[in-house]
């Protein structure tokens, strides 16, 4: 109770506007909804000693922790809060615990794939690895590609310092994404560093592991904190990432450091908009007609869309903003095999809309929203920071 | 009905239907009249605390060793009714520890068992406590709805050819020589009025008590008591909890469900139905409670509700905390010399059992019954069963109620209140006070039991008044807000103030 978070049932008002909210209530009517899961049942699980679960608990595994729950609150309740925190207390199935651990660890087989990319492509690809994974609950659908690309940083010392995180799916899948957003800083006048941080526990809190989630996060912040120390401002471009680091540590390890680590945190582009002079130049248009996918991530950060006005002035000559759509996948959520339908079908408007809109890119920050928007309008799908670093003044 | 009963009993709160029950037992033919519903006085009105007896020790040994003689019983025969949430003593460092000496003998000699624990170990399991804990006992305390206590003794009652009438109140008594041998009574919906001819009348009408006797021309020395209470959004301790120290105001929480229930104050009244908790009395109540939960303040109130407690002095004694909890069974026959009534007086929900087989010990020689009392023998059932959490149709989600519970609320019922309902159910009793499921409760009834729409808007109107009652001493924080979302949708969206129900019956 002494923990500020662990009240915030009390400022659940049940107005019910989070429940309108959630695309998961759309798809899927069993699911009882972030008002119920939430600061309601929260309450019934005190009645219990906080000790054991629910029955109606289970339904917590179709949660997507997409946040639009969060926001929606007009009083600040943050239903996904206690979701993320039940979720490490369900007892699912060996083989549902098995699946989602595997999926949880996705930075390790990244590690691993992100050695031997073509070997592990190839092996992903194969009918053999795909019955396997069925066999285990994984979905049968692409997974993403891993790519090894060296990147080039330089030495120079500057004032203005910049520890870049840049997550597991730009290290191990797009790592031009990474070598884009060194550019962009670079020219901006920070001395850039990589974080020598790999995963940052988002996979591993929604799949239920809170424990080692919050260890991970101790661990991850104290290095972060070293950084903070002598002066560098962390940024990310991966939009789950950033809300990691923003909001979720603060949830999972509250205390001090958790505070300090949220308060030195910029989105690359939340970032940019703190600069006087910005280091771009216009060029050649890369497209007509783009369509910018807002990821519910990036929304849940409360920053607006910074790289939106950068991408209008610069990229494309008319530029389709919205922020209504999830696409669904959820990080590992779409990957597994009973919710991919329902992963499917909460991305389905998306997907309608990017084809009516006849855009021939779609733009988005999250790596997985890239997949499923490709997965299910088979359109090109270009992270920001990789189209705008094309734009980076020539002379500097 | 039959207009012919051997005994009438006043007063359907726990006492009461507890009377109704033990006669029915004994197979005595026997009518219970309430002028409300059901535990609608001081047996809904309290904190909800089934007593282990350890409040009473050091002052009331007596009534300590029938507490916990009783505290046994009742959660052997009536588990639908109780959560043995286990109960908490603390002692804070600002606390007089010779007291703490006095109480552990007073819980020996009643044969209450008592377990100390060490500070650190209870704040483990109850983080919410202060830290500033010296001693800490465990006891056999737990949790007690007096709705569904009253409600299930009444059904149990029922089921053995008893009649219970709510909403019925006694005006008048006939009486032949210096004999009653009637009751007037008249319907409070329709306004019809009738006779009941009877052997024998026990009064157990509580805080009515005075009232009840004073209309056969007696005369009880009732001192009615006002405690107040407020109910938080949420569990704040696992176990109840008192302060270990001489009884005072604030001093227990009672995790109810999924609330808790704090009080109370002791302050007396000339009126039992003076059930309104100021806000001063609530703001008083907080700061006293603030020694063993610290972060009270913070947490958020839901209601704020006052009880009567019908303390019976025979000469005069003692009057407020002082008093005894003892009940007394009023012999009119011995006093004044008016045959064919008894008064039961004073007591607690926690013995209402004895206080119910004491009475009926009394009664049943005048009508020829020898039967001993077994209410101590049998289980009795919750007329409305405890969602188990199957069935996701909630037309209340805050207390998770369903919409085959409110079926079973009604039925056989030919008229009802959405309150009525609310005692058997807990529809409305969560932190949005009835907002969410008011509307829905109304349109399920008008579409299930062909009620009017005037009738289902009369069903609505009241209960939202009703709710809006037990909010005003509270409104500030969340509940403030609450409050003005439940306005926003029932006088902004739904018009209330204007709905043209308010001539219509049910």
């Amino acid at each position: 109770m002494s923990n500020e978070k662990e009240r915030n049932l009390d400022y659940c008002l049940k107005c019910s506007t989070c429940h309108t909210q959630c695309p998961v209530v759309k798809s899927h009517l069993p699911f009882p909804g972030p008002k119920q899961m939430g600061p309601e049942l929260e309450r019934l699980r005190l009645a219990r000693g906080n000790k054991e679960t629910l029955e109606i608990d289970e339904a917590l595994n179709y949660c997507t922790n997409c946040k639009r729950c969060d926001l929606a609150c007009p009083h600040g309740v943050k239903p996904s809060f206690y979701n993320l925190k039940n979720k490490g207390k369900l007892q699912n199935k060996f083989l549902i615990r098995f699946r989602d651990w595997i999926l949880a660890h996705n930075v390790w087989w990244s590690k691993m794939a992100g050695r031997v990319p073509a070997l592990a492509n190839l092996a992903l690809r194969l009918s053999l690895t795909k019955r396997a994974m069925g066999m285990v609950g994984i979905a049968d659908r692409d997974f993403p590609i891993y790519r090894k690309h060296p990147i080039k940083i330089s030495k120079a010392v500057r004032d203005k310092k910049a520890l870049y995180y840049a997550g597991c799916y730009a290290s191990y899948n797009e790592p031009q994404i990474i070598q884009a957003a060194v550019n962009i800083l670079e020219s901006c006048g920070y001395q850039v560093e990589l974080a020598p941080v790999a995963c940052c526990g988002t996979p591993m809190v929604s799949n239920g592991l809170w424990d080692e989630t919050a260890r991970l996060a101790g661990k991850n912040t104290d290095i972060f904190l070293k950084y903070i120390e002598q002066g560098y401002k962390i940024v990310t471009t991966c939009p789950s990432c950033g809300l990691a680091l923003k909001e979720e540590y603060e949830q999972i390890i509250p205390g001090e450091k958790s505070k300090i680590l949220k308060a030195n945190v910029w989105e690359l582009f939340e970032l940019l908009e703190e600069e006087d002079n910005l280091p771009f130049e216009p060029a050649e248009k890369l497209a007509d007609k783009a369509y910018y996918h807002v990821p519910c991530h990036l929304k849940a950060q409360g920053i607006g869309i910074p790289a939106a006005n950068l991408l209008k002035d610069l990229a494309v000559d008319e530029l389709v903003v919205d922020d209504n759509y999830c696409c669904g996948i959820s990080g590992t959520y779409g990957f597994k095999k009973e919710k991919y339908p329902i992963a499917m079908d909460i991305g389905k408007p998306l997907f309608d809309d990017i084809k009516k809109s006849r855009a021939t890119l779609v733009i988005s920050d999250c790596g997985t929203c890239k997949l499923q928007i490709v997965h299910g309008t088979g359109i090109e799908v270009k992270h920001p920071a990789e189209i705008l670093a094309r734009y980076l003044k020539k002379a500097q | 009905m039959t207009n012919k009963v051997q005994v009438v009993v006043i007063g359907g709160g726990a006492t009461g239907t507890g009377i109704l029950r033990d006669l029915a037992l004994r197979g005595i033919d026997c009518l219970l009249v309430e002028q409300n519903d059901l535990a609608t006085g001081t047996s809904g009105r309290f904190h909800g605390l089934l007593h282990s007896g350890a409040r009473y020790v050091v002052k009331d040994l007596h009534s300590a060793v029938e507490c916990i003689q009783e505290n046994k019983i009742i959660k052997e025969i009536a588990p639908d009714c109780v959560e043995d949430t286990g109960g908490m003593f603390i002692a804070t460092k600002n606390d007089d520890l010779s007291y703490v000496d006095k109480w552990l003998e007073g819980c020996q000699r009643a044969g209450i068992n008592t377990q100390e624990v060490s500070p650190r170990e209870i704040l483990r399991e109850e983080p919410a406590l202060t830290p500033d804990i010296v001693k800490a006992y465990l006891v056999p305390d737990a949790a007690v709805d007096g709705f569904t206590l009253a409600a299930a003794n009444a059904l149990a009652a029922v089921k053995l050819g008893a009649q219970v009438k709510t909403y019925t109140k006694v005006i008048g008594f006939k009486k032949e020589k210096n004999k009653i041998c009637g009751v007037y009574l008249k319907d409070k919906y329709t306004g019809q009025e009738d006779l009941v001819s009877c052997d024998y009348v026990i009064n157990a009408s509580g805080a009515w008590a005075g009232q009840i006797a004073a209309l056969a021309g007696q005369v009880i020395n009732i001192t009615p008591d006002k405690g107040v209470l407020v109910i938080f959004n949420h569990r704040i301790t696992n176990r109840v909890l008192n302060h270990l120290r001489p009884p005072g105001d604030g001093d227990i929480f009672v995790p109810h469900g999924s609330v808790t229930v704090f009080g109370t104050t002791s302050k007396m009244t000339d009126n039992p139905e003076d059930n309104e908790a100021s806000r001063e009395e609530v703001l008083a109540l907080l700061d006293e409670g603030t020694h063993l939960i610290p972060e009270l303040k913070d947490i958020r109130l839901i209601r704020a509700f006052a009880g009567v407690r019908p303390l019976y002095q025979p000469d005069g004694g003692e009057v407020g905390r002082e008093a005894t909890r003892d009940f007394s069974i009023i012999d009119h026959q011995a006093l004044t010399g008016l045959e064919g009534m008894i008064s039961v007086v004073g007591g607690k929900l926690t013995t209402y059992r004895l206080m119910a087989k004491a009475a009926v010990d009394k009664v049943a020689p005048f009508l020829g019954n020898d039967k001993p009392c077994i209410t101590h023998k049998e289980r009795i059932y919750a007329p409305v069963p405890k969602n188990t959490g199957k069935d996701a149709h909630y037309l209340c989600q805050c207390e998770r109620v369903t919409k085959k519970m409110l079926d079973q609320a009604v039925q056989n019922k030919e008229r009802f209140s959405l309150s009525d309902v609310r005692r058997l159910t807990r529809l409305g009793m969560g932190p949005c006070q009835g907002t969410f499921c008011t509307f829905r409760a109304g349109a399920y009834y008008h579409e299930t039991r062909g009620l009017s729409p005037e009738a289902a808007n009369k069903l609505l109107k009241d209960h939202i008044e009703e709710r809006w009652k037990g909010s005003k001493a509270i409104l500030w924080g969340q509940q403030a807000q609450e409050a003005q979302l439940t306005r926003g949708i029932y006088l902004g969206l739904l018009n209330l103030e204007r709905l043209d129900s308010d001539s219509h019956e049910i």
